[in-house]
């Protein structure tokens, strides 16, 4: 198990490598550069150069990337072009707000997604089943930023039940701060929960073809001992790895919530930082998002294995 | 004469699907006595899986039991809720599994799943006291080392211990009626053995009926006392295993009979087969099911009857019964 884990770490550091190229180049594929992004198009040809040179980007791109890459292995991943402050302050900074987001919104997803999957893959081609079905098709339609805005207008411009905008932290008024974190959290978890609705759905589907199913009916069990003993607990380890892989849509998700919504977590780095071709910022966000994921997949991975006894991981 | 256990009376499953109508299962009655074990063979199709989930209230959907009546002692299943048919299931009749590796939970331990039915069906049960029960009811089956056995999972058990398991499960409410599902297919012949005589104990010891249903025509020849072939939705012939066995009355029977390869001797040229298929559940042939594939029918040459009028499940002598209009010249 120990060494599985540990080989799978190891297997992720030229996947690392691979991502850390990517998003080096990705950000220079974009047109434009940081300062033709702070000065505008038509500006003074000698003061661009001169910014060109301070932020070093007249130097030779392998260069650069070598900088920065060695940067990066002591933690450092240079300072914002547009703030001048240290990159990992900032994000450091930003964190928590996207924690409670994410997490909020995961919550969410999972109260919706869990239960409607379950209660269609039982009862595959029943009138319920064919209801959850077209909801999460609709729902996988439904562009996240619309879904927040009918949100934001109704709950909270028609009824006035919670604030539409802005963020406090957890620390500093409790109370507050989960009221403003009721409408993001409902969109984000709103606008995953189809395809988790989805990937449950099958998975269950699948569980409950299998003969230790009817067997347990046989055996005289009670229906909700069968669906959650037998069916849930068994298509447990693929729900888990599903649930690995909607991470990337959780942290697509929050970055257009956070736009949406006014709120300051590492999402809205991300879209500040690409509008103004903030090269070190837009690679640092490129590489902890993947780097996250391809963390939260291991962990999934692994867990995915101690849900189920006949998988041993060597 | 023991007691009837079960009586089942002209039960029909249909299914429809697609505006089409195939009723698996048309008018099939038999009872089980208490001690006693009654063979329903037949061929994949034939409706004997169908009749044994019908019996537990099982049958999946889009199926549904469309006429007849099944008792188990006094009770009419009919009239049961669904509620009620669950706690009947398990405590007064069990199922034994075909494919017991596939049958349990491959991720509950074996004792825990042991225990599943006793926390369903005995809820006085002090919790204290499931483990005893458990440990007492493993050693019944000859499970060995019981108490190192019920912390394993099922895949870490070889095929006859999670038989046995399974067995155990089955068993032990003390059951009135044991329904076992082709309970030594996924067997080798040795550990077969040992399942079967397993069986014959259970009736020993508790008396309780064991409808054993299977396609193994020498299966039931070793441990029923009747047997009841089915084909095509049907029973066409029903009696004492050893009369059937050696004077199968209806064309059908005594082909499958034909079609079990001699032990010993050179093996044959070739396997003797029932040429042709069974007929469309959809849409049944108006008259005898089994005409199309029938050698009598040809040797007879080809009587316009056999084809025109369903023949009925017409009493012989001794408990006997064959749905053939030409029974006599089966017998000979």
């Amino acid at each position: 198990m120990l060494r599985y884990a540990l080989g799978r770490i190891l297997l992720a550091v030229p996947l690392l490598f691979g991502l850390s190229v990517l998003s080096f180049v990705y950000v220079r594929l974009i047109p434009g550069d940081p300062v033709t992004a702070m000065l505008g198009v038509n500006s003074n040809p000698t003061v661009v150069a001169q910014l060109r040179e301070q932020f070093g980007l007249d130097r030779p791109l392998l260069g650069q990337y070598g900088d920065w890459l060695a940067g990066v292995m002591r933690g450092d991943f240079g300072v914002s072009f547009r703030s001048q402050l240290p990159i990992s302050t900032i994000i450091v900074d930003r964190i928590p707000a996207t924690l409670q987001l994410a997490g909020a919104g995961l919550v969410v997803s999972l109260l919706i997604a869990i239960p409607a999957g379950v209660a269609a893959g039982m009862r595959p081609g029943s009138r319920l089943d064919s209801l959850i079905t077209s909801a999460t098709l609709f729902g996988l339609a439904v562009p996240a930023f619309f879904l927040g805005t009918l949100l934001m207008l109704f709950f909270s411009l028609k009824l006035n039940l919670v604030p539409s905008q802005g963020y406090v932290p957890f620390a500093d008024d409790p109370a507050q701060s989960l009221r403003l974190t009721v409408l993001p959290a409902l969109t984000l978890g709103l606008a995953i929960s189809p395809y988790l609705a989805r990937l449950t759905r099958s998975a269950v589907l699948e569980t409950a073809q299998e003969p230790f199913v009817p067997f347990a009916r046989a055996k005289g069990l009670a229906p909700r001992k069968i669906s959650i003993g037998y069916v849930l607990r068994n298509a447990l380890p693929s729900l888990v790895a599903a649930l690995g892989l909607t991470v990337a849509s959780l942290m697509a998700g929050s970055i257009v919530v956070e736009a949406l919504f006014n709120w300051p977590g590492t999402g809205r780095l991300v879209t500040g930082a690409v509008t103004e071709r903030d090269y070190a910022m837009v690679e640092a966000l490129l590489l902890i998002y993947g780097g996250l994921f391809i963390a939260v997949n291991l962990a999934c991975e692994i867990a995915q294995s101690l849900l189920d006894p006949r998988v041993r991981l060597t | 004469m023991a007691t009837v256990v079960l009586q089942v009376r002209d039960l029909a499953v249909e299914f429809s699907l697609r505006g089409s109508v195939a009723r698996a299962v048309d008018g099939v009655g038999f009872d089980v006595r208490a001690g006693e074990i009654v063979g329903m063979v037949g061929e994949s199709g034939s409706g004997k899986s169908v009749t044994m989930l019908a019996l537990l209230g099982l049958v999946p959907r889009p199926g549904r039991i469309v006429a007849g009546s099944v008792r188990l002692r006094d009770i009419d299943l009919g009239t049961l809720s669904l509620r009620e048919l669950a706690q009947l299931r398990g405590r007064q009749m069990a199922l034994i599994p075909s494919d017991a590796g596939a049958a349990l939970n491959p991720v509950t331990r074996i004792g825990a799943q042991v225990g599943e039915g006793l926390a369903a069906h005995l809820p006085d049960l002090p919790r204290a006291e499931r483990p005893g029960r458990i440990l007492d009811i493993l050693r019944r089956v000859g499970l060995p080392r019981p108490e190192h056995q019920v912390r394993r999972y099922p895949h870490e058990l070889s095929g006859g211990m999670q038989q046995r398991v399974a067995v155990a499960m089955g068993v032990q409410l003390g059951p009135d009626l044991l329904i076992a599902d082709e309970p030594t297919t996924a067997l080798d012949v040795t550990i077969q053995a040992q399942i079967l005589r397993l069986l014959l104990d259970v009736r020993e010891q508790s008396g309780t009926g064991i409808l054993f249903v299977t396609h193994d025509m020498t299966t039931v020849a070793e441990i029923c006392d009747r047997v009841l072939v089915m084909y095509a939705g049907q029973i066409v012939e029903s009696g004492p295993v050893v009369e059937v066995c050696t004077a199968p009355a209806h064309p059908y029977t005594r082909a499958l009979l034909d079609a079990i390869p001699p032990l010993g001797g050179d093996p044959p040229e070739q396997l003797t087969t029932i040429p042709g298929a069974p007929p469309d559940p959809r849409a049944w042939p108006a008259g005898c099911r089994f005409a199309e594939r029938c050698w009598l029918r040809e040797r007879l040459g080809n009587p316009e009857k056999c084809t025109s009028l369903a023949p009925d499940l017409a009493d012989l002598e001794s408990e006997r019964r064959s749905r053939c209009h030409f029974t006599e010249a089966v017998v000979r």
